[in-house]
């Protein structure tokens, strides 16, 4: 503990770590919370995996192809709303083929992304960074771009609040006070994406359903309404993305893993303690 | 004055055969319709048609001399509480602002003035002072009610409601009943229901819908009706009605 506080004052690195899950943490709490009211978890899912795909192809464009501007993370984001708009619009247009696609997008981006990052040079190790997440490598540049990401999301969430909750709640019914459905769950579905690709940042790839899922599920168990839901679960995700870096530091484990094993744990004892109460 | 409500000639088929054939409906002002029928006799589809939802590839339907689409705002529509998610953190008054989307601003909170519609009609729904409980705390009348109050927020002339008498105890739906017929001084009232016990005195007239679509004048269940909703297999315990039932 003493440790960690003296290495945060010290190392910018760690300074980038914290400013990271403080921002991540407001998108996920967010983002979070619609994606758990609406049941879209899979889908979020497969966003996630998918991202893989376009980190690889920026890693490979990047070194082999001399494309220097060219951030993984421009890559995550470039996949994460590619895949969000082709699951959104098959699920729209053909929903009885829409688990399919979901499990297509799922493997197929993951494999387009192995097969991209095995291809280029002295990268293959680099495989398990984007897997299962790297905190403590955050750059000054990515920290730029995080908050941009969070500007858009709160600004949406934020804005079309109302739009988002009736349509999560009664779709049918949002339909008939004449909103526009299917833009309103394609918008969601793309917030969703870009909160995937922050989050990838502080837990993985592989991680992400549970850091974007579980703060705003606990937070199910004691919210009446959305706007509270979210604000707790922003604090949540904050708490237990901190609490897991710091027990991660001195051990010296691998964050990710910590983070989501803490929200396992938090989920896990309000499930319960709400399936006593209502007994 | 055009009629609130006019089918003509409409056939809706998702496959062969039709699920409706030849519909021909008119619902004046101040009607208070029920629409009976078995289950998958088309009755959902019809209420689909009425609000829009989808088109019957022939024939025509008109809301107030218009289409159903430019008439939305016209309309109050209670859904179907089963389809909705118990544990959907979400208030009373939240639920009740609902029924003013598309009637206030695009983007943004709600103004002062949809909440005040939104308390007004929870008053009149005999839900006040519940406002700010959750929607899973409520039981299954408060929380049809609710779904009224949604529907009347934004003062429609035509209601509509789908199986709003499901999962309600004897007393529940007399109090519920009372509600409509209150409602029905100002608003033509549609309601779609399996229930054959829901007719009541409150109803001026009865669709019955099996395919097709015929119109009772009546407030009472007849032998007609119920052999058109039931088909000719039944046998009926008569008791002492002195004139037989025709179609109208």
């Amino acid at each position: 503990m003493g440790d960690f506080l003296r290495d945060v004052m010290r190392f910018p690195h760690m300074q980038h770590a914290l400013l990271a899950i403080a921002l991540s943490s407001i998108a996920c709490g967010v983002i979070g919370t619609y994606v758990v009211v609406r049941r879209i978890t899979y889908i979020a899912g497969a966003i996630a995996h998918s991202v893989l795909g376009g980190v690889g192809a920026a890693i490979y464009l990047n070194q082999e192809w001399g494309w220097k501007w060219l951030d993984p993370f421009a890559g995550a984001i470039v996949a994460a709303l590619l895949s969000a708009m082709i699951i959104g619009l098959v699920s729209l247009r053909a929903r009885q083929r829409e688990d399919t696609v979901i499990a297509a997008i799922w493997a197929v981006g993951m494999a387009v992304g192995i097969l991209f990052i095995y291809k280029t040079r002295g990268y293959s190790d680099d495989l398990m960074r984007y897997l299962f997440g790297s905190l403590l490598m955050v750059s000054h540049s990515q920290i730029y771009l995080l908050s941009i990401l969070d500007c858009i999301i709160i600004a949406a969430g934020f804005l079309f609040y109302r739009q988002l909750q009736a349509v999560c709640f009664d779709e049918q019914y949002s339909r008939l006070r004449g909103l526009h459905v299917e833009l309103y769950y394609l918008l969601l579905l793309c917030l969703a994406a870009l909160t995937v690709v922050v989050l990838s940042m502080v837990v993985g790839i592989v991680l992400v359903i549970a850091l974007l899922t579980l703060p705003a599920a606990v937070a199910g168990h004691f919210s009446r309404q959305l706007w509270t839901m979210m604000v707790s679960a922003v604090i949540l995700s904050a708490v237990l993305s901190l609490t897991g870096l710091m027990a991660s530091y001195g051990p010296n484990l691998p964050t990710g893993p910590t983070i989501v094993v803490l929200c396992g744990g938090a989920y896990l004892l309000t499930a319960t303690i709400s399936a006593f109460r209502r007994h | 004055m055009p009629p609130v409500i006019e089918i003509t000639n409409a056939t809706f088929r998702y496959d062969d055969p039709p699920v409706l054939q030849d519909v021909n409906v008119t619902v004046n002002e101040k009607d208070f319709v029920c629409i009976l029928g078995p289950n998958g006799g088309g009755k959902t589809t019809l209420l689909h048609i009425i609000l829009g939802l989808i088109k019957p590839q022939q024939g025509s339907v008109k809301l107030f001399g218009t289409t159903p689409h430019a008439s939305r705002h016209r309309v109050g529509y209670m859904t179907q509480h089963a389809h909705l998610d118990l544990r959907f953190p979400i208030t009373v008054l939240s639920v009740a602002l609902m029924g003013r989307l598309g009637q206030t601003r695009r983007v943004g909170p709600y103004r002062k003035n949809d909440v005040d519609l939104a308390m007004q009609s929870l008053e009149q729904v005999g839900l006040k002072g519940l406002e700010k409980r959750s929607f899973a705390a409520l039981s299954g009348g408060q929380r049809q009610r609710l779904l009224i109050a949604r529907a009347i927020v934004s003062q429609p002339d035509l209601l509509l409601l789908d199986e709003p008498t499901s999962n309600l105890d004897l007393q529940g739906e007399s109090e519920f009943i009372e509600l409509l017929k209150n409602l029905n001084q100002r608003m033509t009232v549609v309601l779609v229901s399996h229930d054959v016990g829901f007719v009541s005195s409150a109803v001026n007239r009865v669709f019955c819908v099996n395919r097709r679509v015929t119109t009772h004048e009546t407030n009472a269940i007849t032998p007609a009706i119920l052999q058109e909703i039931y088909g000719g297999g039944m046998h009926m315990v008569r008791h002492h009605h002195p004139e037989e039932h025709s179609h109208g």
